[in-house]
C-alpha cells in the first residue's frame, strides 16, 4: 500500500496542472449545462448551449491529456525507461494508476453527474444503480484512452494514434455509408430482420472493456507491447463480432416466451374487420406497392399490409409490438416463411367512445413470391413478440409555464408556437435523468379554447394521448450529462391509431393551465403470441 | 567462489540478426568486471538480458542467484543499473528524484546520498531536463549507488563524458568497490584499464574471453623474432603457425605475432623450435589496448576466412 500511495502522490504532484484543467472543465460543464436549459428545449440563441458544446470536447481532451500523462509517468513501451530497473512491483504500479483514475477521473465524473441531477431537481440517491452504470459506460471512453496511452511512448504518439483511430473510424463509417447508398441505389434494401440488441450491447461493452483491460494488464505485468497492440487493434472488430453474434444467437422464444393459448391475461390479436362483408375485400388487408418502406425497389419487393386489432387488453394497459414473424401458406405450392420483422405499434384498450382502433403491420415480400401467391387463397400466420406495460404511477397537474419537473420522471418544458400572437402549445419536450423513462403518456382535453386563457374544465382521461420511452432495461444510457434531451410528447400524435391527425397544423393545441395526466408505465412481461388468418388474399 | 552474474549459452536474435551467440559468462562477487567490445558487439544486449529488459532467445542468465528472466520488483533492491541511454524522469528535480527513489529501497543511505550529491556538486533544485549530460549521469549514479546495491550494472556509463566527470564517477565507484560487484560495459579501453579487476571481450555477439585482468596481461605477449632476410620469407603462412599465435606481421628480417598463451619457458621453447634460424626472440608485455586490437584483428580475419571458405563450398 505504501508503494501505491507513494506513486499516487508523486503523480498528483506531477500532474497538478492537468488535474486542475480536467476538474475546471468538469465544474464548468456542471455549471453551464443547467443554464443551457433555462430557455427550455435545445434552443437556438441560448448562449450556454454554445458553451456546453465547447466544453464537451474540452472535457474529453482534458481527460485524454490527464490519462496520457499519467500512464507516461512510467512509459510501458521501449527498453530505456528508468523505472523498469527499479523495485517497482507491477501490481502496485497498476493499482496506483487505477487509484488515480478512480479518484481523479471517475469520482469527479460521478460528482459532476450528481451536481447536474441536483440542479435538475432529481435526488441522486434515487439513481444510484444508474449512476454506477453510467460510470461503467464512461469506461468506454477512459479504457481505450488508457490502452492507447499504454501502447505509445509519448503524448505526441498518443495523439497521432488517436487521430489515426478517428480517421479509420471515419473511413469505415464512410465506407458503410457508401455501401448503404450503393445498396439503396440498387433497390436491394429488403426486409430488416429484428435483432434483440439489448443482448448485444452489454456483451459488446464487456468485450471492449475486457480486451482493453487485458492489454493494459499484459503491458504492466509483462510489457508485451506487440501483443497489447494487437489486442487493442483488434478490439473494434471483436466488439462488432461479439455484438453481431450475440444479437443473432439470442432466441426469441427465450426473450418472448410463447403464451399458452388458454392464458386469459394474454392479449388476443385478431384481424380488424369493420364488417363481415369486407373480410376479403381489398383494403382490409393486402399488398401495396407504395408502402411505408422507403428506398424499396417496387420491382423487387411488394409491401403487404395487415390491419389488426386486439382484444383482452385491460383498460390502461399497453401492449407494445416489438416484432412479428409472417408466414404465408398457399393452398398449393411452397409456403413463404419470413424472419422476425421489427414492429413499433402499440395495442391498447378501446377508447371511451368505444371506437375500435386498429394497427397496421406491414412487411416486404419478394416480388416473385408476390406474383406467385397473388392469385392464391392463403393462410397468413403471424407470430408476435409483445411487451405488456401497465400504469405504475401518474401525475395530474395543470400545464405550467416554462420548465417544470415531474418528480422522479423528467424535467419538461412546453413546445410552443405563437400563431397570430397567441400562445399555443403543441406538446412537451422532456429531459430525463440517465435514461429514457420506461414509458409515459400524456392526456389532455381534446376540445376547448386555445387562447391565452387557461382551460379549467375537462376530463383529461377522455383526451388524446402520446407516448414515449422504451423498455430498455439498462439503468443508464451513455452520455456525459446525466440529463438527456429527447423525449418528445406531442399532444394528439399517436402512431397508427385510426383517425389521429399527424400533420403538425392539425395537432390539437392546449394552453397554460390545461390539466394534464402523465403516466409512467412499468413492464409486466414479454410474451409471444400469434394469429392465423384463413382465406387471406392480397388486395390491389 | 560465489558468482554475482552467471550466464549459460545465452543467445538473442532480433529477426535474422544474432545479437548474442551462446555467451557463457561468470562474474565473481566483489569483482569489477569490464565488458568490452566494439559498438554493436552485443554489450548492451547482454546487459539488457541480465536486467530482464529483454528476453533471451535461448540460454539462461542468473543475477545474484536469481533467474534474470524473473528479475522484477524487489529483485532490483540490490541492483543499481545506469545506462547512457536511460530515460530519466526529466520533469523531476534532482532532489525530487532522490526523494522519490528513497522509499523503494530499505537500505537507502541518506548520508551516502548527501555525500555523493555534494561530491558531484549536483544542484538539487534543478530539473533533470535542464542538466547537462554529465550532470544527468551523476544524478543517475547517486540514485543507483545510494542504497549500496550488491551489484552495480553500468552500460557505457562514461561515454561522451569529459575526463573530469568521468574521474569523479570512477572515484565514486571505487569507493564502493569491495562491498559490491560492478559490471560495466565500455568500448573505451583506457578508462577500464585502471578500474577493472576482470575483463570480458565480446565480438559480434560471441564472448572471446573473460578473465581476470592480471591473468590476461600475463598470457599475452608480443613476440618479435629476428631472422635473416631469406628466412623471413619462409614464414609467410599464418596457417602454419600454432593456434595460440595470432596477428602475424612479417617484414624483411622479422616476424611479429601475439602469443595468446604465454608461459615463459614453454613459450620460449616453442618459438625457438618454430624459428630455428632466429637471431633473437623478444617477448614484450602488452597493454590492454594492444591485446584487444590483436584479438579483434585476428577474429576478423578468421571470420573473413570462414566466409570465403563457405562461399567456395557453395560454389
Amino acid at each position: 500500500m505504501k508503494q501505491i500511495l507513494h506513486i499516487f502522490a508523486r503523480d498528483v504532484r506531477r500532474l497538478w496542472v492537468e488535474i486542475l484543467l480536467s476538474l475546471v472543465a468538469g465544474a464548468l460543464f456542471a455549471w453551464a449545462i443547467p443554464k443551457s436549459w433555462v430557455l427550455g428545449p435545445p434552443s437556438i440563441g441560448n448562449p450556454y448551449r454554445g458553451i456546453v458544446d465547447l466544453l464537451i470536447p474540452l472535457l474529453l481532451l482534458s481527460w485524454g491529456l490527464l490519462i496520457a500523462r499519467l500512464i507516461h509517468g512510467e512509459v510501458l513501451v521501449g527498453d530505456r525507461q528508468f523505472w523498469i530497473t527499479r523495485p517497482y512491483e507491477w501490481p502496485k504500479l497498476l493499482a496506483a494508476k487505477a487509484l488515480f483514475v478512480a479518484l481523479l477521473l471517475y469520482l469527479p465524473f460521478l460528482l459532476m453527474q450528481v451536481a447536474i441531477l441536483l440542479q435538475a431537481g432529481f435526488n441522486p440517491l434515487s439513481y444510484i444503480p444508474g449512476l454506477l452504470y453510467r460510470l461503467l459506460l464512461i469506461s468506454m471512453v477512459f479504457f481505450p484512452l488508457i490502452g492507447v496511452a499504454a501502447v505509445t511512448s509519448n503524448l505526441v504518439r498518443t495523439v497521432l494514434t488517436m487521430l489515426g483511430v478517428c480517421v479509420v473510424l471515419v473511413a469505415l463509417r464512410s465506407l458503410e455509408y457508401f455501401f448503404h447508398l450503393a445498396v439503396l441505389s440498387q433497390g436491394n434494401n429488403g426486409p430488416v430482420t429484428y435483432r434483440y440488441v439489448q443482448y448485444g450491447e452489454p456483451a459488446a461493452i464487456a468485450t471492449a472493456l475486457l480486451l482493453c483491460g487485458v492489454a493494459v494488464v499484459l503491458l504492466y505485468a509483462r510489457r508485451r507491447v506487440l501483443v497489447a497492440r494487437l489486442l487493442l487493434g483488434s478490439t473494434p472488430f471483436l466488439v462488432l463480432l461479439t455484438y453481431s453474434i450475440c444479437v443473432r444467437i439470442v432466441s426469441m422464444d427465450r426473450i418472448y416466451p410463447p403464451a399458452a393459448q388458454t392464458e386469459p391475461s394474454v392479449i388476443r390479436i385478431i384481424p380488424f374487420e369493420q364488417d363481415e362483408a369486407s373480410r376479403v375485400a381489398a383494403g382490409t388487408w393486402g399488398a401495396s406497392e407504395q408502402g411505408s418502406f422507403y428506398n424499396v425497389d417496387a420491382k423487387k419487393w411488394a409491401t403487404i399490409k395487415v390491419r389488426l386489432r386486439a382484444s383482452g387488453v385491460d383498460p390502461g394497459d399497453r401492449w407494445q409490438l416489438n416484432a412479428f414473424r409472417p408466414a404465408l401458406t398457399p393452398a398449393h405450392g411452397a409456403p413463404l416463411e419470413l424472419d422476425w420483422q421489427e414492429g413499433q405499434e402499440v395495442f391498447e384498450a378501446p377508447g371511451a367512445s368505444g371506437q375500435l382502433n386498429y394497427v397496421v403491420v406491414d412487411f416486404l415480400i419478394p416480388r416473385s413470391d408476390y406474383d406467385r401467391l397473388k392469385s392464391s387463397t392463403l393462410t397468413l400466420h403471424l407470430d408476435f413478440a409483445l411487451t405488456q406495460a401497465t400504469p405504475a404511477r401518474s401525475w395530474r397537474f395543470p400545464l405550467p409555464e416554462g420548465n417544470f419537473t415531474i418528480p422522479d420522471l423528467a424535467s419538461c418544458s412546453s413546445r410552443e408556437i405563437r400563431p397570430r400572437s397567441t400562445l399555443e402549445i403543441t406538446g412537451l419536450i422532456c429531459r430525463y435523468p440517465l435514461r429514457m423513462p420506461v414509458m409515459s403518456l400524456t392526456t389532455f382535453p381534446s376540445k376547448g379554447p386555445c387562447a391565452a386563457a387557461p382551460v379549467t374544465a375537462g376530463d383529461p382521461a377522455a383526451g388524446n394521448s402520446s407516448t414515449g420511452g422504451d423498455f430498455n432495461t439498462a439503468p443508464a444510457s451513455f452520455g456525459i450529462s446525466p440529463m438527456e434531451d429527447g423525449l418528445s410528447l406531442s399532444f394528439g400524435t399517436y402512431n397508427s391509431v385510426s383517425g389521429t391527425p399527424t400533420v403538425e397544423s392539425q395537432l390539437p393545441r392546449v394552453c397554460l393551465g390545461t390539466p394534464l395526466v402523465v403516466t409512467q408505465y412499468r413492464k409486466v412481461r414479454a410474451v409471444q403470441t400469434g394469429v392465423t388468418i384463413e382465406n387471406f388474399r392480397f388486395g390491389d | 567462489m560465489n558468482l554475482a552474474i552467471r550466464t549459460e549459452s545465452l543467445r538473442k536474435r532480433f529477426g535474422r540478426t544474432i545479437a548474442l551467440d551462446g555467451v557463457s559468462l561468470a562474474v565473481p562477487e566483489g569483482a569489477i568486471f569490464a565488458l568490452v567490445g566494439r559498438n554493436g558487439a552485443g554489450k548492451t544486449t547482454l546487459i539488457k538480458l541480465m536486467m530482464n529488459i529483454l528476453r533471451p532467445s535461448a540460454g539462461s542468465a542468473h543475477v545474484l542467484d536469481a533467474d534474470a528472466s524473473r528479475l522484477a520488483g524487489r529483485g532490483f533492491c540490490n541492483i543499481g543499473y545506469v545506462s547512457e541511454n536511460q530515460e530519466l524522469p526529466d520533469g523531476m528535480t534532482v532532489g525530487e528524484l532522490l526523494d522519490f527513489c528513497k522509499p523503494f529501497y530499505p537500505r537507502w543511505d541518506t548520508e551516502l546520498a548527501e555525500r555523493l550529491v555534494a561530491q558531484f556538486d549536483l544542484p538539487l533544485k534543478r530539473r533533470l531536463r535542464q542538466l547537462s549530460r554529465g550532470m544527468r549521469m551523476k544524478a543517475a549514479f547517486v540514485s543507483a549507488l545510494a542504497y549500496r546495491p550488491r551489484l552495480i550494472v553500468l552500460d557505457e556509463p562514461f561515454s561522451g563524458l569529459d575526463p573530469l566527470v568521468r574521474d569523479e564517477l570512477i572515484d565514486s565507484l571505487l569507493d564502493l568497490a569491495g562491498e559490491t560487484t560492478i559490471f560495466l560495459s565500455s568500448h573505451d579501453l583506457a578508462e577500464i584499464e585502471s578500474l577493472a579487476s576482470h575483463v570480458g571481450y565480446l565480438e559480434e555477439g560471441r564472448l572471446l574471453f573473460s578473465e581476470e585482468m592480471s591473468a590476461l596481461s600475463a598470457r599475452f605477449r608480443e613476440v618479435t623474432v629476428l631472422l635473416p632476410q631469406a628466412a623471413a620469407a619462409r614464414h609467410d603462412d599464418p596457417a602454419a603457425a600454432r593456434a595460440a599465435w595470432i596477428d602475424f606481421e612479417i617484414s624483411d628480417s622479422a616476424v611479429r605475432f601475439v602469443h595468446t598463451q604465454y608461459q615463459e619457458e614453454r613459450a620460449e621453447r616453442e618459438v625457438a623450435e618454430a624459428f630455428p634460424e632466429a637471431r633473437g626472440i623478444l617477448f614484450d608485455p602488452m597493454p590492454l589496448r594492444a591485446i584487444f586490437l590483436a584479438v579483434a584483428k585476428s577474429e576478423r580475419s578468421r571470420s573473413r576466412l570462414a566466409q570465403t571458405n563457405a562461399r567456395t563450398v557453395t560454389l
